[in-house]
C-alpha cells in the first residue's frame, strides 16, 4: 500500500506539472506558447562568459589565423583548430600516424625544419592538459607530485626559449603560469621587460589581459583598464566598471543600455553584445509570458532605439542580430506588422550562421501565426519541419541522467530546437488546426513535438521509489532504453500518460483520435509520413486511447472495434494495471472488493463487448423481463464506468494528494462517487442516461419477483417492501432486517 | 646428532600449541582499532593518551566522501569533505584510508565503476603521499542495497585489481547487508551502530539497541558469513530534537551534538534522557550559528552505555562462534570517549 502511495505521489506530481509547485524560481511556462525562444548566443558562449568572462571563440579564430599566416594559406583553419584546440598531447606524439594523420597542419608540423613549431605546440598542450587535470575536483595535489614537477620543467623550458619565432607564445605560457601561481610581480616584469616590446597580435593581446590582472592586483587600475581594453577583455572591464565617467555623454537613460553602448562603441562585434541582447530580450519575454510582474517598458524602448543605431553603424558586422532582436521585440509587443518588417530585413542582413538559424526559427514562428488547414500551409509546414528536424538531430546532446526528460514533459527548456518545436507546434499550429477542423493533424504534430526528442535521445532514467523489506524506503534510478521503459519497466510510466501529446489526444473527440490513429497505417501525404516516422506510434498505446475515448463517449461498438486491435498483454503496461486496478466487476451494482474478478484480461474490451451485447438485447429482445434486466445491467455498467470502475473511461481519476505536513506524508484521496465527476461532462450525460434507464427498467419488469430482486440488488429495501411485499426478496429482507428503511448504501 | 624423543617433544609441543591459535592471516591481526571520522585530522592530548593507553595499532581514517547531488555537485560524482591533516599520525599506528560513498553516488557510478575506482585510488594515494602514510589496507563504506549492490561490487573488484599486491581491500558491512552476498573484498567490518530509526521518537535508541540488532543476527549468519569480519561498536552519543505535531505525536527536527543539558533551566527532564523545552532557547548561545529550540520541543539523548555495548558484544561474540575478529570503536573524539571509562573501553576491545 505504501508502495502504491509513493508511486501515485510521484505520478501526481507529474500530472500536476502544469501547476507549478515551487515556491521560488526558476519558473517555466505552463503553456507551450509561452516558451521563450529568442536566441542570439549559444549556451556555450553564455557559459564562457558566466564562468570566465572570456570569449574563446574570438581568440580561437584569431589564433588560428595567426598560425595560418605562420605556416601556409593552403592549410585549412579547421585543421589548425583541430590540432591546437581539440587534439590531445597523445595525438601529437602519435604523429605522423594516429588520428591527425590526414590533418594538413599536423603534416606541416612533421616536416623537417618544423621541429621548433611542433615542440611549442606540444609544450603548450601539455601545460594545458596538466592545468585542466589540476582543476579537476578529483585532483589532490601534493608536494612534488608529477603534475607540479612537470609543470616546473615546462616553465623552465618556456623561460629558457631563446628563439624569436615563438617568443610571444612562450611568453604567453609563462605569464599564464605566473598568474595562476599568484606571482603577479613576475607577470608585470615579464610584460614590462619583454612582451610590451613585442608586436601586437592576438598572442600578446591575450598576455595583456593577464598582465592587466597583475597590475590591478598591484593597485594600478588605469594600467589594468588600458591592458584589458587592448585585449578586449570585456569581462575584466565590466568588473572594474570601466565605463564609469563615460555615462553622462550617453543619450540613453537606462544603465544597461549605456553599458551596451560603451561596449558597442569600443568592440562593436563583441560576443558580449549577443549575450546581453539575449538576456534583455528574454527579460521582455518573461514579462510578456507572465513570469515577471514588473514591466521594464522604458528600458525595452531604449533597447529598440539602440538596436536601430547599431544596425546603422558601419562598424557593425552583426546587423542581422540587431534586426532579429528588433523584430522579436515588436513581436512581443504584439505589433506583428513591425515584427514582420524587421524580420524580413534580418533575413537579408549579414549574420553568423547561428543567428541565421535563429532568424529562420522566428520566421517559422511568425508563419505559425497564420497556420490554417490549407494545402499551401501544410506544404510550407512540412518544409519548416524538415528544416527544424535537421537542427534537432544535430543539436541533441542530452544525457539521460540529467533529469531533462521530466522537464520535457513540463515545457521546461531542455534543448533549443525542442523548445522551438513545442512553441510553434503545440503553442500555435495545433490549436489552429483544431479550430480549422483538422484535429488529426494537430495530434500528429503534438506527437512529434512531444516524442521526437526521445527518438533522438532514446535512453531514459527510470526512477524507482518503494518500500523494501530489509532497508525500508528505497529510491534508485536506472538508465534504460526508452522502449524498455515503456514496455517492461514494472513501475509507473510517468511520461506517456501525462505528456503534452497525451493531453491533446485525451481532450480530442474519439472520432478525431480514430482518424489520427488510422493515419498511422494509412498515411496519405508526405507530411503524414514525415510525422509517422518521427513520432511515437505504438499501436497498442494509441488504439487503447482511442478505444477508451469511445468508451467515454459511450460508443461501445466503436470502442470494441478499436480495443480488439490492442494486444492482450498491453493492459499490464498501463499505470492503472500497475496500480492494481482492473479488478472490480463493472456490472455489479455494489462494488465488492472481496469478490474481485478472477480474470481481468482485456478488461476494457470485454466491458465494451458486453455493453454492445446488452444494447442489442435492449433493442431487440421481445421478452420484457429479459429486456429490463439487460437495461438494468447496461445502466449499472454505464454508471460504474464513470464511478468505481473509472479506469474504463479514464487514465487517472481525481488523482489528487493532500500533503499532511503535520504527519509528514502525502494522503491519497480518490472519490469515485458522482461528486467526484461533477466536472466531467461525459459523466453527467451518462448519469442522466443511467437514471432514466434504471427507472425504465424497473417499470418494464412484468415479473414482480424479478423487479423485487433488482430492487434488492440496488438496496432499495423500503421500495422493495412497499411495492413487492409478497416476493421472496421481501421475505429475505424480512428475516434479516428489523427496520425496513432504505439503507441507501452506496446509492448514487 | 641424535635428538632424544622427549627433547624433540619438548621442542615441538609449544610450536604445536602455538599453531592451534587462530590464524591472523584472514586479516584479523589482533590489533585494537578505531575510526577517525572528522574532516580535520588533529589530536589533542587526551586522544593521544587514549591511543597509547589502549594500544591502538590501526586507525580507519575517513579521507573523503564520494557524493552526487544534481544541484550541489553539478550533476557529477565528486569527492567532498576531504580530510585535512593538521597533525601527523602517531608512530606505530597504521592508517586505513576509508572512503564513504553515498548511495546516490553509487548509482551514478554504474557502468563507470572502473573509472571511479581508479579516481578514488589515485586520490587516496595522493593524500597518503602528501601526509606520509603508507596504507596496507583501504576501506570502502557504502550503504549498498540489492539495487546498488552490483555497482558497488564492480567498484570493489576494480579497486582490488588496482591495488598493490601487498594491499588489501575491506568494506563496511551493515546489518541488513548480512543476508546478501558479501562484497568481493578481503575483509568486512560489521557496523553495529546506527541501528534504529532516527526519525522516530518512540524508537528505543537510534544509535544502538539490542532489540534492533538481534533480528539481524539470526540463522547463524555471523558464523557462516563468508568474509573475515571485524566488529565496530559505537562510542558516541548525540541528542535528537523533535517538534510537536498533532495528536500528541512528535516529528524529527534535528540532531544535536550536545548531550549534556544540565545547565539549561529552560529544559525539564521529564524522563531519563528525555527533556522538554519550556521556553525558547538557543543551544549555541555565543556561537556563530543560532540553534533554537522552542517550547514543547523534546530532546532525546542517545548514548549507548558500556553495559549495553558489552551485552551486545557478548551476543555477537557468541554468534561468531569462535571466528577470529577484532573490535573497533567508532570513533575517536575525546568529547565522546570521555563517557566511557578506561576499563569499559578495554572490555569492549577485549578478545576473550
Amino acid at each position: 500500500m505504501k508502495y502504491l502511495k509513493y508511486t501515485l505521489a510521484i505520478s501526481f506530481m507529474a500530472i500536476a506539472g502544469t501547476q507549478r509547485m515551487e515556491a521560488c524560481g526558476p519558473f517555466y511556462p505552463e503553456k507551450p506558447e509561452h516558451i521563450k525562444m529568442f536566441r542570439s548566443c549559444s549556451p556555450e558562449l553564455e557559459s564562457q562568459w558566466q564562468e570566465g568572462c572570456r570569449f574563446q571563440d574570438y581568440e580561437k579564430e584569431e589564433n588560428c589565423l595567426l598560425w595560418q599566416k605562420f605556416t601556409s594559406p593552403s592549410i585549412p583553419l579547421k585543421d589548425i583548430e583541430k590540432v591546437i584546440y581539440t587534439a590531445r598531447l597523445s595525438d601529437l606524439r602519435d604523429l605522423p600516424a594516429g588520428s591527425l594523420s590526414g590533418n594538413k597542419f599536423a603534416q606541416w608540423l612533421c616536416l623537417p625544419g618544423h621541429a621548433e613549431d611542433l615542440e611549442y605546440v606540444s609544450i603548450a598542450k601539455e601545460i594545458e592538459e596538466i592545468r585542466d587535470h589540476m582543476a579537476d575536483t578529483w585532483y589532490y595535489g601534493y608536494d612534488e607530485d608529477e603534475e607540479h614537477v612537470r609543470l616546473d620543467e615546462l616553465m623552465r623550458k618556456c623561460r629558457t626559449y631563446t628563439g624569436k619565432r615563438h617568443a610571444d607564445r612562450y611568453a604567453l605560457q609563462l605569464v599564464r603560469l605566473y598568474f595562476s601561481a599568484g606571482d603577479f610581480k613576475s607577470c608585470r616584469e615579464l610584460w614590462e621587460n619583454t612582451i610590451s616590446d613585442m608586436s601586437a597580435n592576438i598572442i600578446t593581446d591575450m598576455a595583456a589581459s593577464y598582465a592587466g590582472g597583475a597590475y590591478y592586483r598591484c593597485g594600478n587600475r588605469d594600467k589594468a583598464i588600458e591592458l584589458y581594453t587592448r585585449s578586449q577583455d570585456i569581462g575584466s572591464l565590466t568588473s572594474l566598471k570601466a565605463w564609469e565617467g563615460t555615462e553622462e555623454k550617453s543619450e540613453y537613460t537606462d544603465l544597461r543600455v549605456k553599458q551596451l553602448e560603451y561596449t558597442f562603441n569600443r568592440f562593436p562585434n563583441s560576443p558580449l553584445l549577443s549575450i546581453k541582447l539575449q538576456e534583455y530580450v528574454r527579460n521582455r519575454e518573461s514579462f510578456v509570458y507572465g513570469f515577471e510582474v514588473w514591466e521594464d517598458r522604458d528600458f525595452h524602448d531604449e533597447l529598440k532605439r539602440f538596436a536601430r543605431k547599431a544596425v546603422s553603424s558601419e562598424k557593425c558586422r552583426q546587423k542581422g542580430m540587431w534586426l532579429y532582436a528588433l523584430g522579436y521585440l515588436y513581436y512581443l509587443d504584439g505589433n506583428m506588422s513591425q515584427a514582420d518588417t524587421w524580420l524580413g530585413k534580418a533575413e537579408h542582413a549579414d549574420a553568423t550562421p547561428f543567428i541565421k538559424e535563429s532568424v529562420h526559427a522566428f520566421r517559422i514562428l511568425m508563419d505559425a501565426g497564420h497556420a490554417n488547414n490549407s494545402r499551401d500551409y501544410r506544404r510550407k509546414l512540412l518544409r519548416h519541419l524538415e528544416w527544424l528536424d535537421e537542427r534537432m538531430k544535430t543539436d541533441v546532446h542530452l544525457t539521460p541522467d540529467q533529469e531533462w526528460q521530466y522537464d520535457n514533459k513540463m515545457n521546461y527548456s531542455v534543448s533549443y530546437w525542442q523548445d522551438v518545436a513545442r512553441k510553434v507546434l503545440l503553442g500555435e499550429v495545433c490549436p489552429k488546426m483544431r479550430q480549422s477542423g483538422n484535429t488529426p493533424l494537430a495530434l500528429q504534430l503534438a506527437n512529434y513535438a512531444t516524442n521526437r526528442i526521445h527518438q533522438l535521445s532514446p535512453l531514459y532514467e527510470a526512477t524507482y521509489g518503494g518500500w523494501n523489506d530489509s532497508t525500508g524506503y528505497e529510491y534508485y534510478d536506472k538508465i534504460i532504453p526508452f522502449d524498455e521503459y515503456r514496455k517492461t519497466w514494472p513501475e509507473r510510466n510517468v511520461f506517456d500518460f501525462t505528456n503534452q501529446f497525451f493531453k491533446e489526444i485525451y481532450t480530442a473527440k474519439a472520432d478525431d483520435a480514430a482518424r489520427y490513429a488510422e493515419k498511422i497505417d494509412r498515411p496519405t501525404s508526405d507530411l503524414d509520413r514525415f510525422l509517422n516516422d518521427r513520432s511515437y506510434i505504438d499501436r497498442d498505446y494509441l488504439f487503447d486511447i482511442v478505444g477508451t475515448l469511445y468508451l467515454r463517449e459511450m460508443d461501445y461498438e466503436k470502442a470494441s472495434r478499436w480495443l480488439s486491435k490492442v494486444s492482450t498483454g498491453y493492459q499490464s503496461r498501463t499505470n492503472i494495471a500497475k496500480e492494481g486496478y482492473f479488478r472490480l466487476d463493472p456490472f455489479r451494482y455494489q462494488s465488492d472488493k472481496t469478490r474481485l474478478i478472477a480474470d481481468s484480461c482485456d478488461y476494457k474490451l470485454r466491458f465494451a463487448q458486453e455493453m454492445v451485447r446488452l444494447d442489442n438485447m435492449i433493442h431487440s429482445d421481445a421478452e420484457a423481463n429479459r429486456k429490463a434486466e439487460a437495461k438494468l445491467r447496461f445502466a449499472i455498467g454505464l454508471r460504474n464506468s464513470f464511478g468505481r470502475c473509472w479506469y474504463l473511461t479514464e487514465y487517472g481519476h481525481n488523482m489528487f494528494l493532500e500533503s499532511d505536513y503535520e504527519n509528514n506524508y502525502w494522503c491519497w484521496y480518490t472519490t469515485a462517487d458522482r461528486e467526484g465527476f461533477k466536472d466531467n461532462t461525459f459523466a453527467q450525460e451518462a448519469y442522466t442516461r443511467v437514471d432514466t434507464m434504471m427507472k425504465e427498467a424497473i417499470a418494464e419488469f412484468t415479473d414482480p419477483e424479478k423487479a423485487a430482486q433488482a430492487q434488492l440488488e440496488m438496496m432499495n429495501h423500503a421500495t422493495l417492501m412497499k411495492e413487492y411485499p409478497a416476493t421472496q426478496a421481501a421475505e429475505y429482507i424480512r428475516t434479516r432486517c428489523d427496520n425496513y428503511y432504505d439503507y441507501a448504501l452506496q446509492k448514487r | 646428532m641424535k635428538i632424544h624423543p622427549k627433547l624433540l617433544l619438548c621442542l615441538l609441543l609449544p610450536l604445536a600449541l602455538l599453531s592451534c591459535r587462530k590464524s591472523p592471516s584472514s586479516g584479523n591481526d589482533g590489533a585494537n582499532s578505531i575510526y577517525y571520522w572528522r574532516t580535520t585530522f588533529s589530536l589533542n592530548d587526551a586522544e593521544r593518551k587514549f591511543l597509547k593507553q589502549h594500544d591502538i595499532k590501526k586507525m580507519y581514517v575517513r579521507f573523503f566522501d564520494v557524493d552526487y547531488d544534481f544541484y550541489k555537485t553539478n550533476g557529477e560524482v565528486i569527492p567532498s569533505a576531504t580530510i585535512r591533516f593538521k597533525d601527523s599520525v602517531p608512530q606505530g599506528i597504521e592508517v586505513v584510508p576509508t572512503i564513504y560513498i553515498t548511495t546516490k553516488a553509487m548509482q551514478k557510478m554504474q557502468t563507470k565503476e572502473d573509472e571511479y575506482a581508479a579516481k578514488i585510488l589515485k586520490r587516496v594515494n595522493a593524500i597518503c603521499r602528501q601526509n606520509k602514510i603508507e596504507p596496507k589496507e583501504l576501506q570502502l563504506d557504502c550503504d549498498w542495497t540489492k539495487h546498488t549492490r552490483e555497482y558497488f561490487f564492480r567498484l570493489c573488484e576494480s579497486m582490488k585489481q588496482d591495488l598493490d599486491s601487498s594491499q588489501s581491500l575491506s568494506s563496511t558491512i551493515r546489518l541488513h547487508q548480512l543476508t546478501q552476498t558479501p562484497p568481493p573484498v578481503d575483509k568486512g567490518v560489521l557496523m553495529v551502530y546506527n541501528t534504529g530509526n532516527l526519525m522516530e521518537m518512540t524508537a528505543e535508541n537510534s544509535i544502538f539497541s539490542r532489540k534492533d540488532i538481534a533480528p539481524y543476527l539470526r540463522d547463524n549468519r555471523l558464523a557462516e558469513y563468508p568474509l573475515p569480519l571485524d566488529v565496530a561498536y559505537p562510542a558516541y552519543g548525540w541528542s535528537v530534537a523533535f517538534r510537536p505535531k498533532s495528536g500528541g505525536r512528535y516529528r524529527f527536527h534535528k540532531i544535536l551534538r550536545r548531550t549534556d543539558f544540565s545547565s539549561y533551566p529552560e529544559l525539564k527532564e521529564v524522563m531519563p534522557n528525555i527533556y522538554e523545552v519550556n521556553s525558547t532557547i538557543n543551544l549555541n548561545d555565543g556561537g556563530e550559528d543560532a540553534n533554537f529550540l522552542f517550547r514543547d520541543h523534546i530532546i532525546k539523548v542517545e548514548r549507548p552505555t558500556a553495559k549495553e555495548i558489552l551485552e551486545v558484544k557478548r551476543m555477537i561474540d557468541k554468534k561468531l562462534n569462535g571466528k577470529t575478529h577484532n573490535n573497533i570503536l567508532y570513533h575517536l573524539d575525546e568529547a565522546q570517549l570521555s563517557h566511557y571509562s578506561t576499563h569499559e573501553v578495554s572490555e569492549i576491545y577485549s578478545r576473550h
